[in-house]
């Protein structure tokens, strides 16, 4: 077991507060990615649950234990960090089987975990060598698997894929998340990659400025983006935003060209920023203006950069792509797919989207 | 294709390197023949260069305590309380230098650097500046002509370098392996001395055998403290062999190189670790 619970978790170094009140439910078993820019807070409160950080208001629990006053051994949480941060002068096997020897296992007891854990890791070979001869992923997976050994209540992940080249991150991408699905452990991962997150959580937490901005499926952050700052973050190319004002049902553009029917119900006049992701417009008979700026296809798909008379709205597309550069084109955004959101608070105007 | 303008530039240096070599060793090597040889052989003209007759009396009568001239020199004596006062301070030192180096690597108090670069002003004092002043605490203190006295006094002094090499080799070892032991169930006296020591090896061999060579070849301080025979130590001893023997000149020679003895011994088996706890920090590695 090991649910996590936060409650208004603030953290301030000196006069300066980086976490100003969080609150998290995590349910035993969950992936939960805690994502982010640079700054956001998130290893802070990483850190916080792991016990390296004190924190200056608020309650972290575990399974109903309030654990925010337990030094690190106490919490039976184990962490994965960016640096993988193995002992150079031990080991693989001395590396994976360090907590059980400060445990005070018999030896014996430590050899079978260290081996059942590098069995799962595919570590067997390498369990006398030296951090020093590995590769990125090789530490990468032994840094697991001192976390694993333990069969802690919840893993930390601290930005672990962020030290290695692209292939091989896709690839322990995938190794971190079938070892969930195999070990079910309480997960809070940390990256700043909305790609890691979207492929691996259950649940992501969108962090900005030490607040909790939007917590939610992965699915449901990119369909129902509570705010420009969620819907901009999540999802490669980004959406796209334009100032826009209601008009009856509809919405039109500055330009008083239609953009279509919101996900929410807005004034006559009320001015919103809309937003649409590049997948979901179309080049059409009628529509939007634009004018072709850029064309780069990837194969499976094309990603085309349409000027319009005061934007560049990015596009992707996966037809075959007949115009060339300069091209005069007309698009319309696909029904259903229009968000919007508050030009003041840059929240969603959706049903919904004020939570949070 | 530039492989031989190199290759003169090699032996170039090394040809610069062996004349330094000479120029700087051959009085050493000159003293260390001259043990070997006899009385009459030191005296003789032309000077020999080798022994003619190599010898090990001088060393044999180095340890047999006798009275040379109305002055007892118990060389068996002074060694070992040369050994005792080096390495009792070198130990003093190493616990307390990695305490206080750790202290200045880790933890945050006020005026940690200010103390950190203080440490380094008590260097700055010419020894001699202190003979006096040191003489009178002592013996305010009781402390003079006792072993234990000068091993407080070269702790004292060996201290602020020692935690100084320490503290800047412990700052280069990544916060994340302690942070890392202590998720593991570490305490933080466990992870540094499981982790973190391991790992600040060089600088603890470069700490102990600086402070070690230091205290071993001490005179100044041990020669106008230590007073009784019993408590003298191998460079006061050698002092009053170069006085004593101005003509017996391979007793000199057989006492110069068994003091020097422990001293090459460290440096060629410590070697490696000197050069690298000297320069941790310099590149990142």
């Amino acid at each position: 077991m090991g649910s996590v619970t936060l409650r208004n978790i603030r953290k301030s170094y000196g006069a300066v507060e980086v976490l100003h009140g969080i609150d998290l439910d995590i349910k035993d078993g969950e992936f939960t990615v805690l994502v982010g820019p640079s700054g956001c807070g998130k290893s802070t409160l990483l850190r916080s649950i792991a016990g390296l950080e004190t924190i200056s208001d608020g309650e972290i629990s575990v399974d109903d234990t309030v654990i925010n006053t337990l030094v690190p051994k106490e919490r039976d949480i184990a962490m994965v960090f960016q640096n993988y941060a193995l002992y150079p002068h031990m080991t693989v096997a001395k590396n994976m089987g360090f907590s059980l020897r400060l445990a005070k296992e018999s030896q014996e007891e430590i050899d079978k975990k260290v081996k059942a854990a590098a069995e799962i890791l595919d570590l067997n070979a390498l369990l006398d060598r030296y951090p020093r001869q590995l590769s990125g992923g090789q530490r990468q997976r032994v840094a697991m698997g001192r976390a694993i050994v333990r069969d802690p209540k919840v893993f930390l992940f601290d930005e672990p894929l962020s030290n290695l080249d692209a292939k091989l991150r896709v690839q322990m991408r995938s190794e971190i998340k079938e070892l969930h699905q195999r070990l079910k452990t309480t997960t809070i991962y940390v990256t700043h990659d909305q790609i890691e997150a979207m492929t691996m959580a259950d649940k992501i937490v969108v962090m900005r400025g030490g607040h909790v901005e939007q917590i939610g499926s992965p699915i449901e952050l990119y369909d129902n983006p509570a705010s420009v700052f969620v819907a901009g973050f999540i999802g490669s190319p980004a959406m796209n935003f334009i100032d826009a004002v209601g008009d009856g049902k509809a919405l039109k553009t500055t330009t008083q060209e239609l953009l279509g029917t919101p996900n929410a119900t807005v004034a006559s006049g009320q001015k919103v920023i809309a937003g649409f992701r590049p997948e979901d417009i179309r080049l059409a008979e009628k529509g939007i203006a634009a004018k072709v700026a850029l064309i780069e296809p990837t194969g499976a798909e094309t990603q085309l950069t349409l000027r319009t008379e005061n934007e560049a709205i990015i596009m992707t597309t996966r037809d075959r792509i007949t115009h060339s550069v300069g091209d005069q084109v007309f698009f319309e955004v696909i029904e259903g797919k229009l968000h919007c959101f508050d030009s003041e608070t840059e929240r969603s105007l959706a049903e919904g989207g004020q939570a949070q | 294709m530039n492989e031989q303008p190199r290759t003169l530039n090699w032996i170039m240096l090394g040809l610069i390197g062996l004349v330094i070599s000479i120029y700087v060793l051959f009085p050493v090597f000159w003293l260390f023949l001259a043990s070997f040889k006899t009385q009459p052989e030191l005296a003789q003209l032309p000077i020999s260069f080798w022994p003619e007759a190599p010898t090990l009396e001088a060393y044999k009568a180095l340890f047999s305590p006798t009275h040379q001239k109305g002055q007892l020199l118990d060389w068996p004596q002074l060694i070992g309380n040369s050994f005792f006062i080096a390495v009792s301070s070198t130990i003093i030192v190493l616990i307390f230098g990695t305490l206080a180096g750790y202290a200045f690597a880790r933890l945050n108090f006020p005026g940690r650097d200010l103390i950190l670069g203080g440490l380094l002003i008590s260097r700055m004092f010419q020894g001699a500046a202190l003979l006096l002043p040191t003489y009178r605490l002592m013996s305010m203190l009781g402390l003079q002509d006792s072993l234990i006295g000068l091993v407080l006094l070269y702790s004292a002094f060996g201290l602020p370098f020692a935690t100084w090499i320490i503290a800047s080799s412990l700052r280069e070892i990544p916060r994340e392996l302690e942070e890392s032991a202590m998720m593991d169930g570490a305490s933080r006296l466990q992870s540094m001395v499981m982790v973190v020591l391991p790992l600040a090896t060089p600088a603890l061999i470069t700490a102990a055998m600086w402070h070690f060579v230091g205290a071993w070849s001490e005179f100044a301080f041990a020669s106008i403290l230590l007073e009784s025979n019993e408590h003298k130590t191998v460079t006061i001893g050698l002092a009053s062999f170069v006085e004593l023997f101005t003509l017996e000149f391979q007793y000199v020679g057989a006492a110069a190189t068994i003091v020097a003895l422990p001293i090459m011994l460290i440096f060629l088996f410590g070697q490696r670790y000197f050069t690298r706890g000297l320069l941790a920090g310099a590149v990142k590695g």
